[in-house]
C-alpha cells in the first residue's frame, strides 16, 4: 500500500501515513479552508489500510492549534478507529506543548470520549 | 440538558404506543441506542463549542494585546521623531553658528581694507592741511567723497551679510545663477585672501523652490571646504569652478585641491565626519546634505583628476 504524504502549509498539518510501519503521523496546525475535503484522502487511506492492517498501529498527533471543524473531524476519525480496534492494536499518542493549554484539554476530551481507545497524552519535551 | 431530558421523556412515553413491525423490546433497545448516540453527539458538540469559544476569547485577547502594542509603538515613533527633529534642529543651529563665525571672520576681513583706507585718509588730513595752510573746499569735498565711498562699501558688505543671517521661513522659488553669484560676492575677499580664483559657468539657469539662504549655506560650506583643502596643500594655481547646468538641473563645484581621501568617502555625509581635526565639527557636509534633501535634491561627492567634485542635483520629480 502506498505511503500518503501531505506537506505542511501555513494552515494545514504535515501528514505521513506509512502502512509498512503501521505509523500514522499528523503534525502542525489544522485550519484548512475546507476541512472535510482536506482530510478526505486521509480517511480513505485509513479505511483502506484497515482492510489488512499490521498487528500494531500507532497514530501520532501533534496538532498545535485546530479549528472547530478539525475538532469535529478528529472525533469522526477516532470513531472510525474505534470500529477497527479488533483488527489491530491501535495506540494514539496525543502530543502537546505544556504551554498550550487548549491542546492538552482537547486530548483529555478525546480520552474521556473514547474509553475503548488507547489514547496517551504525551508532553512535548 | 433540558432538551435531552425532554427528548428522553417523550421517547419513553411513545415506546408503549409503537407496535409496528419489530417487537417492542427490540424497538426500545434501538431507541435507547439512538438516545445514547444523541447524547454522545451532544457532548461532543458542547466540547467543540467550548473549544471554539476559547479560541475566540484567545483571539480577542491577542487583538487587545496587539492594539496596545500598536498604540505603544505609535507613541514611541512619535516620541522618536520629535527627539530626532530636536536633534536635527540643534545640529543645524551648531552648523549655522559655525557658518556665522566664518562669515563674521570674512566680514571683518572685508572691512579691513576700507577701514585702512579711511584711517590713512583721516591721518593724511591734518598733514595736508598743515602743508597747504588749511584745506580748500575742493579738498574737503574730495575727502568726503572718498570717505563716503569706503563707508558705502562697508555698509553694502554689512547689508549682504545681514541678508545671509536673516531667517527665511517661507519657501520661494529662486534663481540658482543669482544665488551662486551672490554667494561668490560674499566670499570673494576670502578667496582673494587665499589666492583662489573662482570661475562661474552657466549653460542655462534654473529655479529651485526653497530657502535661498539655507541653500547658500551649501555653497559656502563647499567653497570653505575647498579653501581649507588649499590651505593644507601646495597648489600653484588654486581655482574653484562652479558649473550650473539648467538642462540637468545641477550645480557642480569643482576644485583642484587634490581631492578627498577615498577612505572617508563612504562616510563623508555622516554627522561627525571631519578631516579638519579639532577645527572641524563634522557637521558641515552632513547639514549640507540635509539641506539638499530639504530642497528636493541630492548632494554627491567624487574625486576628479585634480581635486574634489561636489554635485547638487535636483530630483527628477522636483
Amino acid at each position: 500500500m502506498e505511503r500518503l504524504l501531505i506537506e505542511a502549509t501555513k494552515y494545514t498539518p504535515q501528514i505521513i501515513l506509512d502502512a509498512s510501519k503501521g505509523l500514522l503521523e499528523m503534525r502542525g496546525k489544522s485550519y484548512p479552508e475546507n476541512t472535510f475535503e482536506f482530510y478526505q484522502p486521509v480517511l480513505s487511506w485509513i479505511e483502506h489500510y484497515f482492510q489488512d492492517p499490521l498487528p500494531d498501529t500507532l497514530l501520532q498527533m501533534e496538532i498545535i492549534y485546530f479549528n472547530s471543524s478539525s475538532s469535529k473531524l478528529f472525533f469522526d476519525l477516532f470513531d472510525l478507529l474505534e470500529t477497527y480496534r479488533e483488527k489491530s492494536h491501535i495506540t494514539i499518542e496525543w502530543i502537546y506543548d505544556p504551554e498550550n493549554e487548549s491542546a492538552l484539554e482537547a486530548g483529555e476530551d478525546f480520552m474521556e470520549d473514547f474509553e475503548t481507545l488507547s489514547i496517551q497524552l504525551i508532553e512535548k519535551p | 440538558m433540558k432538551y435531552n431530558q425532554q427528548f428522553e421523556e417523550i421517547i419513553q412515553k411513545l415506546l408503549p404506543l409503537i407496535e409496528i413491525g419489530s417487537s417492542p423490546e427490540i424497538l426500545e433497545k434501538d431507541i435507547l441506542t439512538l438516545i445514547d448516540i444523541y447524547k454522545k453527539k451532544d457532548r461532543r458538540l458542547n466540547r467543540i463549542i467550548k473549544l471554539s469559544d476559547k479560541q475566540q476569547r484567545a483571539i480577542l485577547e491577542l487583538n487587545e494585546e496587539l492594539d496596545s502594542y500598536k498604540q505603544n509603538l505609535e507613541e514611541r515613533v512619535t516620541e522618536e521623531i520629535q527627539k530626532r527633529k530636536k536633534q536635527e534642529a540643534l545640529l543645524f543651529e551648531q552648523s549655522r553658528l559655525a557658518a556665522i563665525a566664518e562669515m563674521i571672520d570674512a566680514a571683518a576681513h572685508q572691512w579691513m581694507q576700507p577701514l585702512n583706507i579711511l584711517s590713512i585718509q583721516i591721518s593724511m588730513l591734518p598733514i595736508k592741511a598743515e602743508k597747504s595752510n588749511g584745506l580748500s573746499s575742493e579738498e574737503v569735498r574730495k575727502f568726503q567723497q572718498d570717505a563716503s565711498l569706503q563707508i558705502t562699501h562697508m555698509t553694502d558688505t554689512l547689508s549682504n551679510f545681514r541678508t545671509f543671517f536673516k531667517p527665511m521661513s517661507d519657501a520661494r522659488s529662486f534663481s540658482v545663477y543669482k544665488t551662486v553669484q551672490s554667494t561668490l560676492r560674499l566670499i570673494q575677499n576670502e578667496l582673494d585672501r587665499y589666492s583662489i580664483t573662482s570661475h562661474l559657468q552657466c549653460d542655462e539657469d534654473f529655479q529651485i523652490l526653497g530657502n535661498e539662504n539655507e541653500f547658500k549655506h551649501i555653497l559656502l560650506n563647499l567653497i570653505n571646504n575647498a579653501k581649507y583643502a588649499f590651505m593644507q596643500k601646495e597648489v600653484a594655481q588654486r581655482h574653484i569652478t562652479l558649473h550650473i547646468s539648467g538642462k540637468e538641473k545641477k550645480i557642480e563645484i569643482i576644485d583642484n585641491a587634490g581631492g578627498i581621501d577615498e577612505k572617508i568617502m563612504p562616510n563623508l555625509f555622516r554627522a561627525g565626519c571631519t578631516t579638519k581635526g579639532e577645527k572641524g565639527s563634522g557637521m558641515g557636509l552632513y547639514m549640507s546634505a540635509q539641506i539638499a534633501k530639504k530642497h528636493n535634491g541630492q548632494l554627491l561627492a567624487e574625486n576628479s583628476a585634480e581635486g574634489a567634485k561636489f554635485t547638487f542635483i535636483l530630483k527628477e520629480d522636483a
